[in-house]
C-alpha cells in the first residue's frame, strides 16, 4: 500500500513540478554528454594529452555535483513544505515518521531516476554533436558513432546516486522533530511572518549599492592588488544579501511615505507582494544573484575565449614550422629532413638573431609593460635585446606574403607587437633605443612575426646587415613554409631531436630565454609546427569553452527553477488574492498586467543586479583580455552577447511561469 | 427612484443535459435605489448564486438583469470588470481582504483601482475609515486585528468608492454576536445617513431584521416577501420567523 502511494505521489509531484523534472533531464544530459566524452575513443584519439580534457570535466563534475546537491536539497526542502498538511494527516493516520520519510525518500529518488532517465538519450546526442564540433576544431574527419559506454552509464548514475543521498541526507533528521500540529500549520507559519516592518533596514540598500559602486569603481580603475581582490569579493558578497534586506524594507518605505507610484492601478498590491517574497527570499536571492553573476562571467570568458580562437591564433603563428636553437652556427640539416620526409618544402630559410651585449630595450619594457616578469624559470624577455639583419627580416617577411621594407645604410625598424609598440616608440623617440646614434628611426612594423619568444620576445630591432658585424650572434632559427599540412607527427619528431624541450633552466640553458609578455597563450619556445600547434590550441581553448558552458548553463538552469518553482507553488495561494481583484473590478488584462508586473519585477531584480555587477567585472576582464592578446575587438561586444544569450534562457523560464501562473490564478487545472 | 435594479425572469442551470440542477427558476423582482434589502432561504435554495449574478461573478442561463436600464447579462467580460470597477462593493463572509496589505492600503487599492487621484484617495479613505470607526487601526495587517475589524474594513473598502449596490454575503457568518450587531448597525448607517444601496443575503434572522425589505428564496424560487415598513425591528424580526418556520427553515442554524 505504501508503495502505491509513493508512485501515486511520484505521479502527482512530476505533474506538479515539472520545471524541476525538466531541469534536471537537461543537467544529467549534459553530464552524460561530458561523462560519455571522457570515456570515448574518439575523443582520446584528438588528443595529446587526454588527461587535460578529463582533468577539466571533473572539476566541472564537481561544480556541477555541488549545484544539483543544493537544488534537490532546496526541492526537497520546498516540497516538504508545501505538502506538510498531507505528512501530518498520514501521522494522524497512524503511520510512523520512519516511514513517511522513507517513502519521501523513495519519492524523490525515483523523480531523479525520471530525470536521469529522460536524460539518456538527448545525453547520447550531445555526446555525438560535442565530438563532431571537437573534431572539426582540428579539422579532422569524424565518423559519427555511437559511442556507449557502460562506465559513463555507471558514473553518471553514480554521480546522480551521490547528489542525491546528500541532499536527503537530513530528511528524515527533519522529520524526526516535527509533530504533527507543527506539520499541518507548518504552510501557515510563512503568512505571519512575511511583512517587513522595520523600514530603517532600507538603509542596507544604500549601503549595498554605494559598497557595489566602490567596488565597481576599484575594478575599472585596476586598483585591486592579488591581496585585497579576495576581501572586496567577500565584501561583495555580504553586500549582495544586504541589498535585498535592504530592498524588501525600501518597497514597504516606498509604500508608506505614500509616494505617487502607489496610487496607480494595484502597484501597492504588487509592492506589498514583492516586499514580503523578498523578505522571506532574500537568501536565496542573494545566492541566485551571486550564481547569476557567475553565470554571466563564466559565459562572458566562453564568448572571448571563442573569438580569440578565430581572430587571433592564426596571427600568432604565421609560420608553418619554426625551429629554434641555442647554437648560433647550427645548419638546421637534421630538422629540414625530417620535415622533407613528411611534406613538400616551398621554402625555408635559417637565419640569426643578434644582441650586442646591451639590455636597455628589455629593462625598459620590464618596467612599463603590464604583465612582464622575470621567474627562474624563463622571463618575458631575453638576457639582452634583441636584433635582426634586414635581409634576413626582409626574406621572412617575403616567406609570410608582406612586402619587403626599405631602411637604408643608417637607418633602422622596430618589428613588435601591438601592445609594446607605444614604448618602443617613446625610447625611440628619446635615442636611447639602439644605443647607436649613427642609426635613424624608420618607422615601426606590427604584423604578425611570432614574437612569442622565437623572432624575439614582443619586438626585434631590425638594423642594416654592415651593423651586424659589430654585434654577437645570439641564437639560431630555421623558419619553414610547407605545401599543403604538416604531418601530425612532425612537431614530436622534431621535438625529440631537440638537446632540450622548453624548460631551458633545467638543461643549463646557456642565454636566459624570452617568452613575450603574452600570459594567456604561450607557444612552445623551440619547435612550432603551426598546424599541430593550433589544432592543439584550439583544442583546449575549447575544452575550457565547453566546460565552462556546461557550468554556467547549469548554474542559470538550477537557479531559474527555483525562482520559477516558488513562483508557481505560489500563484495557487495568490489566486484568493486576484479573485478578490476580480471582485474589485480587476478585468482579465489588468489581472495578466499586474502579474507580469510581479513577476517582471521579481525575475528582472537578481537579472539585472547581476547584470550591473558582472558588467564591470567583465568589463574588466575584457579589456585585460584586449590588453594580453592584442585583439582590437570592442570590449562590449563579449559582454553583450553573454547577456544575449543569458536573457534567452531566463526569456523560456519566464514565459514558463508567466503561463503557468495565469493558469493557475485563472484555475485551470494544472501544474503546482 | 422606482426599478433601479431589475431582475427578470432569472434563470440557472448547472450540470450537463442528463443531469440537469436548476438552481433558480424564473426568478423576477426589482431593488430601489437607497433600499437595505434582504434575502434569506435555507441551504441550497439559490440565493449566493443570485448574488453571484448580480455581482456578475456568475452568469444567468437565461433571463436579465437591467441596472439602470443597462442589460448587464449582454456585456463582455472587459465590459463587466469595468462595470464591477464602478458600480459593486463587495463584504463577504470571509472578509475577503488581502492579507498582504494592511487595513488603509486594502481601500486605498480599490480606489487607486478606479484611477483615482492621490489627494482624493487620501482624503476619502480617510474619511470613511473615520465614519466606520477603524482609523486608529489603519496599519495593522488583517491577521492583526479582530474578525468585526476586519468586515468593517470590508465595509470601508465597499463603500469608499461610492457603489450604487452593495452586495453582502453572510457578512455576519464569521462574527461573534457583538461584533455582529456592531456591523449590522453599520450597515444601517451607511444606508440611512450615506444613501448606500445594500442587498444582504443571509439565513440568519437577526441579521436579517435589520433589513428595510426580505425575499425569501425556497428552490430557487421566490417564495414570500416581507417589508418592514414602520414596524420596530423586535416585530419584524417575529415576522421573519414566522416565515422561516413556515418554510422549515434555518432558524437553528441562526448564529
Amino acid at each position: 500500500m505504501l508503495s502505491r502511494l509513493t508512485l501515486r505521489n511520484v505521479k502527482r509531484s512530476s505533474r506538479d513540478y515539472i520545471l524541476y523534472i525538466m531541469t534536471m533531464a537537461v543537467v544529467s544530459s549534459l553530464m552524460f554528454a561530458f561523462n560519455g566524452m571522457m570515456f570515448s575513443t574518439d575523443m582520446k584519439n584528438l588528443y595529446r594529452e587526454f588527461t587535460m580534457f578529463i582533468a577539466f570535466v571533473a572539476l566541472a563534475s564537481c561544480f556541477i555535483i555541488c549545484i544539483v546537491i543544493w537544488l534537490v536539497h532546496y526541492m526537497v526542502t520546498f516540497m516538504m513544505e508545501k505538502r506538510s498538511k498531507e505528512f501530518g494527516t498520514y501521522l494522524l493516520l497512524g503511520m510512523k515518521k520512519k516511514q513517511i520519510a522513507s517513502s519521501f525518500r523513495k519519492e524523490n529518488m525515483i523523480l531523479g531516476f525520471i530525470s536521469l532517465l529522460a536524460g539518456i538519450i538527448p545525453g547520447m546526442f550531445f555526446q555525438i554533436a560535442f565530438t563532431n564540433i571537437f573534431y572539426s576544431i582540428v579539422d579532422a574527419e569524424y565518423s559519427i558513432s555511437p559511442d556507449f559506454s557502460l562506465w559513463n552509464l555507471l558514473l553518471t548514475f553514480g554521480l546522480f546516486l551521490f547528489a542525491y543521498i546528500l541532499a536527503l541526507f537530513r530528511v528524515k533528521r527533519k522529520f524526526k522533530k516535527m509533530t504533527i500540529n507543527s506539520l499541518i500549520y507548518m504552510d501557515k507559519q510563512n503568512e505571519f511572518i512575511n511583512n517587513e516592518k522595520k523600514t530603517w533596514k532600507r538603509i542596507y540598500l544604500f549601503i549595498s549599492v554605494t559598497y557595489i559602486i566602490i567596488f565597481n569603481v576599484v575594478v575599472l580603475t585596476s586598483k585591486l592588488s592579488n591581496g585585497s581582490v579576495w576581501f572586496y569579493i567577500a565584501g561583495l558578497i555580504v553586500a549582495i544579501y544586504f541589498l535585498y534586506i535592504g530592498l524588501s524594507s525600501f518597497f514597504i518605505s516606498y509604500i508608506q511615505k505614500r509616494h505617487k507610484g502607489i496610487y496607480r492601478e494595484a502597484n501597492i498590491f504588487v509592492f506589498r507582494q514583492l516586499s514580503s517574497k523578498i523578505k522571506t527570499m532574500r537568501f536565496t536571492m542573494g545566492t541566485l544573484t551571486i550564481l547569476f553573476t557567475t553565470a554571466l562571467l563564466a559565459w562572458m570568458v566562453v564568448m572571448m575565449a571563442a573569438d580569440y580562437q578565430n581572430k587571433e591564433l592564426d596571427r600568432s603563428l604565421p609560420f608553418d614550422v619554426l625551429v629554434f636553437s641555442e647554437d648560433t652556427t647550427y645548419n638546421f640539416n637534421h630538422e629540414l629532413s625530417i620535415i622533407s620526409e613528411g611534406a613538400k618544402i616551398e621554402d625555408q630559410h635559417t637565419y640569426r638573431i643578434y644582441e650586442n651585449g646591451t639590455n636597455t630595450i628589455n629593462q625598459d619594457l620590464y618596467e612599463h609593460v603590464d604583465g612582464a616578469w622575470q621567474g627562474a624559470n624563463g622571463s618575458s624577455y631575453y638576457g639582452y635585446d634583441t636584433y635582426i639583419g634586414l635581409s634576413d627580416y626582409n626574406y621572412i617577411r617575403s616567406m609570410l606574403g608582406y612586402k619587403t621594407v626599405e631602411i637604408g645604410n643608417n637607418g633602422y625598424l622596430i618589428q613588435c607587437i601591438d601592445r609594446v609598440k607605444p614604448f618602443l616608440e617613446r625610447l625611440a623617440a628619446s635615442g636611447y633605443l639602439t644605443g647607436n646614434n649613427a642609426l635613424m628611426y624608420r618607422g615601426t612594423y606590427t604584423d604578425p612575426l611570432g614574437q612569442g619568444g622565437m623572432n624575439g620576445a614582443d619586438y626585434l630591432i631590425v638594423v642594416p646587415d654592415q651593423y651586424l658585424k659589430s654585434m654577437h650572434p645570439y641564437y639560431s632559427l630555421l623558419a619553414v613554409s610547407l605545401e599543403g599540412k604538416a604531418p601530425s607527427d612532425l612537431s614530436d619528431r622534431l621535438r625529440s631531436i631537440q638537446p632540450f624541450s622548453d624548460d631551458f633552466e633545467q638543461h643549463n640553458s646557456k642565454i636566459q630565454h624570452g617568452y613575450g609578455s603574452s600570459k594567456l597563450l604561450r607557444h612552445s619556445g623551440v619547435v612550432q609546427v603551426r598546424d599541430t600547434d593550433i589544432g592543439e590550441v584550439k583544442l583546449s581553448l575549447v575544452t575550457i569553452a565547453f566546460v565552462l558552458a556546461y557550468i554556467g548553463i547549469v548554474f542559470l538552469c538550477a537557479a531559474l527553477t527555483i525562482l520559477a518553482v516558488q513562483q508557481l507553488s505560489d500563484s495557487s495561494k495568490y489566486r484568493f488574492r486576484y479573485a478578490i481583484l476580480k471582485q474589485l473590478g480587476l478585468s482579465r488584462k489588468e489581472t495578466d498586467r499586474v502579474v507580469l508586473k510581479q513577476l517582471a519585477v521579481y525575475y528582472l531584480c537578481p537579472f539585472v543586479i547581476s547584470i550591473v555587477l558582472s558588467m564591470f567585472i567583465g568589463m574588466f576582464a575584457s579589456e585585460r583580455f584586449v590588453y594580453y592578446t592584442g585583439i582590437q575587438a570592442g570590449i562590449v561586444s563579449y559582454y553583450l552577447l553573454a547577456v544575449l544569450v543569458f536573457a534567452v534562457i531566463y526569456l523560456v523560464y519566464f514565459i514558463v511561469t508567466y503561463v503557468g501562473f495565469l493558469r493557475n490564478i485563472y484555475g485551470v487545472k494544472g501544474s503546482a | 427612484m422606482s426599478g433601479f435594479i431589475r431582475i427578470c425572469d432569472v434563470e440557472k442551470y448547472y450540470g450537463t443535459k442528463a443531469n440537469m440542477t436548476k438552481v433558480l427558476n424564473r426568478v423576477s423582482f426589482e431593488i430601489n435605489s437607497g433600499e437595505f434589502m434582504g434575502i434569506m432561504g435555507p441551504s441550497g435554495s439559490g440565493k449566493t448564486t443570485l448574488l453571484n449574478m448580480l455581482s456578475t461573478i456568475d452568469t444567468v442561463t437565461s433571463g436579465h438583469i437591467y441596472f439602470e436600464n443597462q442589460d448587464i447579462t449582454t456585456l463582455n467580460e472587459e465590459k463587466l470588470a469595468l462595470f464591477r470597477k464602478h458600480n459593486l462593493g463587495f463584504v463577504f463572509q470571509d472578509f475577503n481582504l488581502l492579507d498582504t496589505l494592511t487595513i488603509e492600503e486594502n481601500i486605498i487599492l480599490a480606489m487607486s483601482l478606479q484611477g483615482k487621484e492621490k489627494k482624493e484617495i487620501n482624503a476619502r479613505s480617510r474619511q470613511t475609515m473615520d465614519q466606520l470607526g477603524i482609523y486608529p487601526i489603519k496599519d495593522k495587517f488583517p491577521y492583526e486585528v479582530s474578525g468585526g475589524q476586519k468586515q468593517r474594513c470590508a465595509c470601508a473598502r465597499a463603500l469608499v468608492n461610492e457603489p450604487k449596490l452593495i452586495l453582502a454575503d453572510e457578512p455576519t457568518g464569521a462574527l461573534d454576536s457583538k461584533s455582529a450587531t456592531t456591523l449590522l448597525d453599520t450597515f444601517t448607517s451607511m444606508n440611512e445617513n450615506l444613501g448606500a444601496t445594500i442587498l444582504m443575503v443571509t439565513h440568519d434572522a437577526f441579521s436579517a431584521s435589520y433589513c428595510k425589505r426580505i425575499l425569501f428564496l425556497k428552490d430557487g424560487e421566490i417564495f414570500h416577501e416581507l417589508v418592514r415598513g414602520n414596524d420596530t425591528r423586535r416585530v419584524f424580526l417575529n415576522k421573519i420567523l414566522d416565515v422561516l418556520s413556515l418554510t422549515g427553515g434555518d432558524v437553528p442554524d441562526a448564529e
